[in-house]
């Protein structure tokens, strides 16, 4: 076999793959205008404002797991407060921080400590103390000791009596819309609904005045940059549940089911929303057991 | 095999740039008629907004007449959208208007196109118009249509539609289950003091999803209704309470009973805290707390101490009952509590205790 035979080989081996590949983008870009065409024409068709007027739409708890996030969590907090969302709990659960991220919330909020019985349906870290706000009836604050992200979540989910549960970052912005646009599918087409996903966009340099979005920026660090390509071409997955002694994911992807037995069929949901990139985002700390192992 | 590839490749070449072509000439067309939307809008906005802003005056000379397809849509889009926020003479008048100019033929011609966009918009649109005409063609593609959002389209069109036939077709639609109960109880819910008898019937009837709804609706829907409508329900309610064969179906109407302020339904709400399944337990503290029924006291108190004996309890009941018992008893004693759960539901009383603002006894 001469080299120009091997020459002549990769050639056609290149073309070969630069047609299936191009072939298969086709295809995504037929398929991807077909459902926009109809996503665009069921937009006409759908009346938004029904859920907001609604006895029957259902309740959202969002939980909010902070770790030493006392920098952002207040603005967190009032970003969550401006859902439009008729009937949505605000559940902050302060997974052991080291920081003041508790005393800056009982400061803004002005937080009280009640009497709360926890009913441990899913075996978390022991909870400290439970606060509510005495000027925003919709906070809820769990004090709890450090068992990482996913711990937390549970705990969220132990305390939230609601319909639906939607999990987001301390430090993450949630457009104001996001609860109503991601309770939609829950209502139109609840047999077979679990989860929703939603947009996940890098915040890293925009500009935010009390929790909301003033102005969208491009991150002007390289490495959000790349997230931010990184988050455009992820795709909304279905994820598997948290266990309790699981290291919570890097982005917190994870949805956490909400057992069937305690609210007759469990839901899960995730909204869309802004969330700080690299750098701004870390993970909790590992459970005890973790870090001894 | 060489030749073979060049000409995919370039198929594909050609594909692509006409993909590309095509993307760029239909953007275009879109911004022109974009633009003659815009233009439209400007001009007859001001001519609806007087036309219906003075009472008993007739449609002016622009909104009459033959009037071509794009001036018609946006005659019909300015109407559906005030046909939405208006009630009463308005409202009545754009009805008319629409029915008289041909626009409610035209979409119940829509609601056979083989787009289903097409007909999901005409759907709307007739919900929107209020147009009692459009009903039957509603019902039709409510359980008939192969599309769901259209499905959904022409549920919530039946809902916006002020007729007593509504109420029926959308309660028919409910067994077939082509459409989320959720969303033909919230058209139900809208067609309000239209729906409210057909509703107190459905609380009877044979399939189980329609008793549910109906309960569940009935208690929603049933405030603002007549003496006799409310005597009627109130007395379905209680026998759906009691002798149900489905648990939702007697928790729902339980829930019904509390939002209608029936305090006669002592016996029934009593009867629920034994039950056997938990969702009718917690439905009957719950009514036992809206409905102030301070003899059951005792009764709540069984029934936290049996839920708590359980292997698992269900702690949302529990903690329900123990709401409930805090409200309703004269004396917060814990030693009302069964020995072997006392202190298994001494955290829960004392939470309640304290969200009653009442000390518990020590």
């Amino acid at each position: 076999m001469s080299i120009s035979d091997v020459v002549f080989g990769f050639n056609v081996f290149v073309l070969a793959y630069f047609i299936v590949l191009n072939s298969s983008y086709l295809v995504l870009l037929y398929s991807a205008g077909r459902e926009l065409f109809g996503f665009m024409h069921r937009a006409r068709i759908e009346t938004p404002d029904e859920l907001m007027r609604s006895p029957l739409t259902p309740s959202v708890g969002v939980i909010a797991p902070a770790w030493n996030e006392e920098a952002g969590v207040v603005d967190s907090v009032r970003s969550l407060l401006a859902l439009e969302y008729p009937d949505a709990r605000i559940i902050v659960v302060n997974d052991g921080s080291s920081d003041d991220t508790l005393a800056r919330l009982v400061e803004a909020f002005d937080l009280e400590r009640v009497e709360y019985a926890y009913a441990e349906e899913i075996p978390t870290q022991p909870l400290l103390d439970l606060y509510r706000s005495r000027t925003e009836s919709r906070v809820v604050v769990a004090d709890k000791q450090n068992g990482g992200k996913a711990d937390a979540i549970n705990c969220g989910i132990n305390i939230a009596e609601t319909d639906l549960v939607c999990v987001i970052d301390a430090d993450s912005v949630l457009d104001a819309s996001a609860l109503a646009t991601s309770a939609r599918p829950f209502v139109d087409d609840p047999d077979r609904v679990v989860a929703v996903g939603g947009i996940v966009r890098i915040i890293n340099d925009c500009v935010v005045e009390r929790g909301f979005v003033q102005e969208v920026r491009l991150p002007r660090a390289h490495l959000a940059r790349i997230q931010v390509m990184e988050y455009l071409r992820r795709l909304p997955r279905r994820t598997q549940r948290l266990e309790p002694d699981q290291r919570a994911a890097h982005h917190q992807r994870r949805l956490r089911r909400v057992p069937a037995r305690r609210r007759g069929g469990g839901r899960w949901l995730r909204p869309t929303h802004a969330r700080r990139g690299h750098g701004a985002d870390r993970p909790h700390a590992p459970p005890p057991a973790a870090r001894a192992a | 095999m060489l030749h073979l590839a060049i000409i995919i490749t370039l198929l594909l070449f050609v594909v692509i740039v006409m993909l590309v072509g095509t993307l760029i000439f239909r953007r275009v067309l879109i911004g022109q008629e974009e633009a003659r939307q815009h233009a439209l809008y400007a001009e007859l906005r001001p001519l609806v907004v007087g036309w219906l802003g003075e009472p008993d005056r007739l449609p002016p000379e622009g909104l009459i007449g033959s009037m071509d397809r794009r001036r018609r849509d946006v005659v019909a889009r300015l109407l559906a959208r005030y046909g939405t926020m208006l009630r009463g003479e308005s409202r009545q008048r754009i009805i008319d208007y629409v029915a008289d100019q041909g626009f409610v033929e035209a979409l119940v011609q829509d609601l056979r196109s083989w787009r289903s966009w097409r007909r999901g918009r005409a759907a709307r649109a007739l919900g929107d118009f209020g147009s009692a005409r459009a009903v039957r063609h509603l019902s039709g593609l409510v359980v008939g249509d192969r599309d769901p959002s259209v499905r959904l389209a022409a549920t919530r069109a039946l809902g916006r539609i002020d007729d007593y036939k509504s109420a029926a077709a959308l309660l028919i639609a409910l067994p077939t289950n082509r459409v989320p109960a959720g969303v033909v109880a919230q058209s139900l819910l809208d067609l309000g003091p239209h729906a409210f008898r057909a509703l107190v019937s459905a609380c009877s009837d044979e399939d189980v999803v329609a008793r549910r709804t109906a309960c569940r609706l009935v208690g929603l829907a049933g405030t603002g209704s007549s003496p006799d409508g409310m005597r009627a329900a109130r007395t379905v309610l209680q026998a759906r309470a009691l002798d149900d064969r489905d648990a939702e179906v007697r928790a729902a109407a339980l829930r019904a009973l509390a939002l209608l302020g029936d305090t006669t339904s002592e016996d029934v709400v009593r009867s629920a805290l034994t039950a056997e399944d938990p969702a009718v337990r917690h439905a009957g503290a719950d009514a036992a707390r809206a409905l102030y029924l301070r003899a059951l006291a005792p009764d709540l108190i069984d029934a936290l101490a049996r839920e708590l004996a359980t292997d698992r309890p269900h702690w949302r009941l529990v903690r329900s009952a123990a709401h409930a018992w805090a409200q309703l008893a004269e004396d917060l004693d814990p030693r009302s509590v069964p020995e072997p759960v006392r202190d298994r539901a001494l955290p829960f009383l004392r939470e309640a205790a304290a969200g009653a603002d009442r000390e518990l006894r020590t």
